[in-house]
């Protein structure tokens, strides 16, 4: 521990007497010093969490939105690598108890807190956490994020979420993720037949206690061998799970997962939530004017939110193979380079669909989501004969204005 | 484990508050380290957070007594005890964890003698916070 570093504190307790007790005590303290941040809630934290670093966490039990061991287990399960301190009152002490078998540094009493006991038990867990972690010197992991978003709806966003997952999973032979977030339509269960008995907003509501065993029996698997995180779907009564606790969802998610695939319909406020650590994102459209101006609409709003401009894709759905638009027009029109083309493959969806075959690998829109899915993974395929082919050339062409990928 | 108090001894339907001649309370020892000479400020201001939120709990307490809301009796009254024990307000303490495990198990009640014992010993409590303030 550099003896010039304070030490970052996130204390999660919603009783603001307590709390200022306890940031008074540690505020008294010079060496070590401490910088405490608070949170009010089990959700405040995992923001908070996500946003910043800690050094160790006093955690409260009972908070508006979890209670008892559980608050633990969520929190040791969003921040694994960070030593937890439980701040107890009366009836919890059997409780943190169980906490410390679990993985909880210490426990400390409210009714008997002092400045020394409180200091003591958090440099102590601090120390212990970081030679822990020299020692075992294992690293994050965390699944890469993609996402799509339609420009509007019916242009084909989750059925391309679908086979890009699919891709995913073939090409590389990871694990891949399916996150249907898709408010409206049909969603991705529908199309690959699976029947979900839980979904997104589930997995939200159960935020508290998510953990492995958990989030195994709320996702399904596909027959491309991805899982699915189905959607709420329309027809909830219920209000839409809350985006934060979505947020964290997919968050937990990734640490399972090397692909974790968004499939956000449309881009609303709570789409614009998760896409605040900025994922690929493919903005899907057809040829269609409205589609196209709408398209437009979605990619400068996401500029003007500071998303990188290569973090970008553009995909045209739906490509006649004699349209009257060229992707050089569309690129032109939108102010956007075209990142890939896929062509109308409505009769042969429509038949694998029935079949109950919805991913089939030798569906020609399949091979053209492969070559997009490979381009995005850096690994540029030979061009398909045919309407692709022309398609794929005339983006190559000296017309095209250098595309997001080019500097892959 | 429950410290021992006198708030037990107090009749149910004693008529108004029954505030001690002599109200006593004991800075616990990890606050009156906090709280010396120098920083004599910093108890001063957790006896008004302790009392705002008292205040607070207990309107919160009574409306929830009326409705016979087990839900809200069990956080309200947790959240005063977890005040109360950081400030060592021994027979607070008491009347909340009672208050809460009955709410807890769902018991129904007549939560609003609890309450009002409760709001006697906050009562008594605030007295003599205040005139451990006045003496120091």
């Amino acid at each position: 521990m550099a003896p010039d570093k304070p030490i970052r504190i996130l204390l999660i307790e919603d009783n603001p007497l307590n709390a200022r007790t306890v940031e008074e005590m540690l505020r008294r303290s010079a060496a070590p010093a401490f910088e405490v941040t608070r949170a009010y809630s089990l959700v405040n934290a995992l923001d908070l969490l996500v946003r910043l670093s800690f050094d160790a966490i006093l955690l409260d039990l009972m908070l508006p939105d979890s209670e008892g061991l559980e608050t633990f287990l969520a929190t040791q399960r969003h921040a694994p690598r960070v030593p937890i301190v439980v701040l107890t009152s009366l009836e919890d002490e059997a409780m943190a108890l169980t906490a410390v078998a679990k993985g909880a540094q210490d426990y400390l009493s409210k009714g008997n807190l002092s400045t020394e006991a409180l200091v003591r038990a958090v440099t102590y867990a601090v120390v212990r956490t970081r030679q822990a972690a020299l020692a075992s010197q294992e690293g994050a992991r965390k699944g890469a994020v993609l996402a799509f978003v339609g420009a509007k709806g019916g242009v084909g966003t989750t059925t391309l979420a679908c086979h890009f997952a699919a891709e995913l999973q073939r090409q590389t032979g990871k694990r891949t993720l399916l996150f249907d977030l898709e408010p409206h339509g049909s969603g991705a269960a529908f199309l690959v037949r699976a029947e979900p008995r839980f979904t997104v907003a589930d997995a939200a509501a159960n935020l508290h206690r998510l953990d492995r065993d958990l989030w195994e029996g709320m996702v399904c698997q596909t027959s491309a061998g991805f899982d699915l995180l189905a959607s709420p779907g329309s027809g909830r009564l219920s209000e839409p799970p809350r985006a934060d606790r979505v947020r964290h969802v997919a968050r937990f998610a990734a640490a399972f997962y090397d692909w974790v695939v968004f499939d956000l319909g449309r881009l609303g406020p709570a789409a614009v939530d998760l896409l605040e650590d900025q994922p690929e994102l493919f903005v899907v459209t057809t040829l269609q004017l409205p589609e196209l101006r709408e398209s437009q609409g979605i990619l400068k709003r996401l500029l003007d939110l500071g998303y990188t401009r290569e973090r970008l894709r553009l995909l045209l759905n739906r490509c006649a193979t004699r349209a009257a638009l060229s992707p050089e027009d569309v690129e032109r029109a939108v102010g956007f380079p075209v990142f890939g083309t896929v062509e109308d493959s409505a009769d042969e969806l429509a038949e694998a669909y029935s079949d109950g075959e919805f991913l089939r690998p030798q569906l020609r829109l399949r091979k053209q989501i492969a070559r997009v899915a490979g381009r995005s993974l850096g690994n540029e395929a030979e061009p398909e004969s045919g309407g692709v082919r022309k398609w794929i050339g005339r983006l190559k062409g000296p017309a095209a204005r250098p595309s997001a990928s080019s500097a892959v | 484990m429950i410290p021992p108090s006198g708030a037990d001894s107090l009749p149910q339907d004693a008529p108004g508050p029954a505030v001690p001649a002599e109200p006593h309370w004991d800075v616990p020892p990890g606050l009156a380290l906090l709280a010396n000479a120098e920083n004599s400020a910093i108890l001063r201001e957790l006896v008004e957070l302790f009392l705002a939120d008292g205040e607070q709990n207990l309107q919160l307490l009574r409306t929830a007594a009326e409705s016979g809301d087990c839900r809200v009796l069990a956080r309200c009254s947790h959240s005063l005890k977890g005040s109360a024990l950081t400030m060592g307000a021994v027979p607070v303490i008491e009347l909340c964890h009672q208050i809460e495990q009955s709410a807890r198990s769902g018991a129904q009640r007549d939560y609003h003698a609890d309450v009002r014992r409760l709001a006697e010993a906050f009562e008594n409590t605030r007295a003599a916070m205040l005139a451990h303030g006045r003496a120091s």
